[in-house]
C-alpha cells in the first residue's frame, strides 16, 4: 500500500521554528527595550540639549544690554526694589534709554523666575516711564523644562544657574560682555 | 462548484505539502529582516543620543569659558600676580571643575589657567597681562579645549 503523503510539519522543524521564534522574540524584546530607554535618555537630556543654551542667549541678550544689576530673593522683592542679596531668583535691571528730548535716561526692569498662573518660568517686566512695575509681566522668557534658575554674583561675575525638571543644571555668565 | 469543494483532503494535502516548507523559509527571512530594522533603528538612537551628548559638553564648555572670560575681566587688576589660581607662562594650575550636571551625572572639566606678564612697553610704559584659560573637557576618547584669552592692561 502507498504511504500518503503528509501534510504539516514535522516535530523537528516546528521545536527548529519554536527556538528560533524564541530566539529572534527575545532579541527584539530586548532591543525594544534599548530603544524605550534611550527615547527617555533623549527626552531627560531635552533641557539641557536645547532649552538651556537658549535660555541662556535670551539671559545674555537681556541682562547683558543693563547698565547695572542687582539681585533679589524674589520677583516681588525685585519689583520694589527690596532687600539686596548676592544669590537670588530675580534680576533688577537698570538700562539706559534716550528719551524724546535726547537726553539719557534710566528705564529699569525686572528678570525673575517665579510662577505666574500657576505656570513657572522666566519672567521680564518692564517698568512703565514713571518707574512703577506692573503685576503682569511684559514677556515670558522662559518655561517648559526650567525648574528654578538662580543668579549669583558672590564671585564678582553675574552666573546664572538653570535647573532642569531632573536636577540637571548648566551655569552660564550673563552679565555684559 | 459547492461550497466545500475547496476544502476537500485532497486541495488542502496539496496546500501545505506544496508550501509548508516555503512558509518556514518566509517566517525566518521575515525574522531576520525585522531584526536588521530594529538594528537599524537602535543603531540611528544611539547616534541621535551621541550627538546630544555632544552638543550637552559643547555647551557646557561654551558656558563655562565665558565664566572664565567674565572673571577675567572682572579680576582686579593688582590682584593678578598674587592670583593662587594663576600661574605665570609657561606654569600653569590645574584644577578640576563641576562645569554642570546631566540627569544621570555631573559633568567635570579640567581647568588650566596660566597668564603672561609684559612689563613695562617700551612706548607706553604700561604693564599688561594676557590672561588664558583653557576648558578641557574628555567625551569618550575625544578630548576637547575652550580657551579664554583676555588682555589687561594697566
Amino acid at each position: 500500500m502507498k504511504r500518503r503523503r503528509q501534510s504539516g510539519f514535522t516535530l523537528i522543524e516546528l521545536a527548529l521554528v519554536t527556538g528560533m521564534s524564541v530566539m529572534v522574540a527575545s532579541l527584539l524584546i530586548g532591543m525594544f527595550q534599548a530603544h524605550v530607554k534611550m527615547l527617555n535618555l533623549a527626552l531627560e537630556n531635552n533641557f539641557l540639549a536645547q532649552d538651556a543654551p537658549f535660555i541662556g542667549l535670551l539671559l545674555t541678550r537681556t541682562i547683558g544690554n543693563a547698565e547695572d544689576y542687582r539681585i533679589y530673593g524674589s520677583g516681588t522683592a525685585a519689583r520694589a526694589d527690596g532687600t539686596r542679596v548676592l544669590t537670588g531668583s530675580a534680576v533688577r535691571l537698570w538700562m539706559r534709554q534716550p528719551n524724546s528730548t535726547s537726553n539719557i535716561t534710566s528705564r529699569q526692569a525686572v528678570v525673575s523666575y517665579e510662577t505666574i498662573n500657576a505656570h513657572p518660568g522666566i519672567y521680564f517686566f518692564l517698568a512703565n516711564a514713571a518707574g512703577t512695575f506692573s503685576a503682569t509681566p511684559n514677556w515670558e522668557l522662559a518655561g517648559g523644562w526650567l525648574t528654578n534658575a538662580q543668579f549669583d554674583a558672590s564671585s564678582g561675575i553675574l552666573v546664572a544657574t538653570l535647573t532642569g525638571t531632573y536636577n540637571d543644571w548648566y551655569q552660564l555668565s550673563v552679565e555684559k560682555k | 462548484m459547492g461550497r466545500w469543494t475547496i476544502l476537500t483532503r485532497k486541495d488542502t494535502c496539496d496546500r501545505y505539502a506544496r508550501k509548508g516548507g516555503y512558509s518556514l523559509i518566509e517566517l525566518t527571512v521575515t525574522l531576520c529582516l525585522l531584526m536588521a530594522i530594529a538594528l537599524f533603528g537602535l543603531k540611528t538612537m544611539i547616534s541621535g543620543s551621541t550627538l546630544q551628548n555632544w552638543v550637552i559638553g559643547q555647551s557646557m564648555t561654551d558656558a563655562y569659558a565665558g565664566i572664565e572670560t567674565a572673571w577675567a575681566e572682572r579680576e582686579v587688576f593688582a590682584n593678578i600676580p598674587t592670583d593662587a589660581t594663576r600661574g605665570v607662562y609657561p606654569a600653569s594650575v590645574t584644577t578640576q571643575v563641576q562645569i554642570g550636571q546631566t540627569p544621570f551625572k555631573s559633568v567635570n572639566a579640567t581647568l588650566i589657567r596660566t597668564y603672561h606678564v609684559y612689563t613695562l612697553d617700551a612706548v607706553t610704559g604700561a604693564l599688561s597681562y594676557l590672561l588664558e584659560s583653557y576648558v578641557v573637557y574628555t567625551d569618550g576618547q575625544r578630548k576637547y579645549c575652550k580657551v579664554s584669552k583676555v588682555y589687561r592692561s594697566e
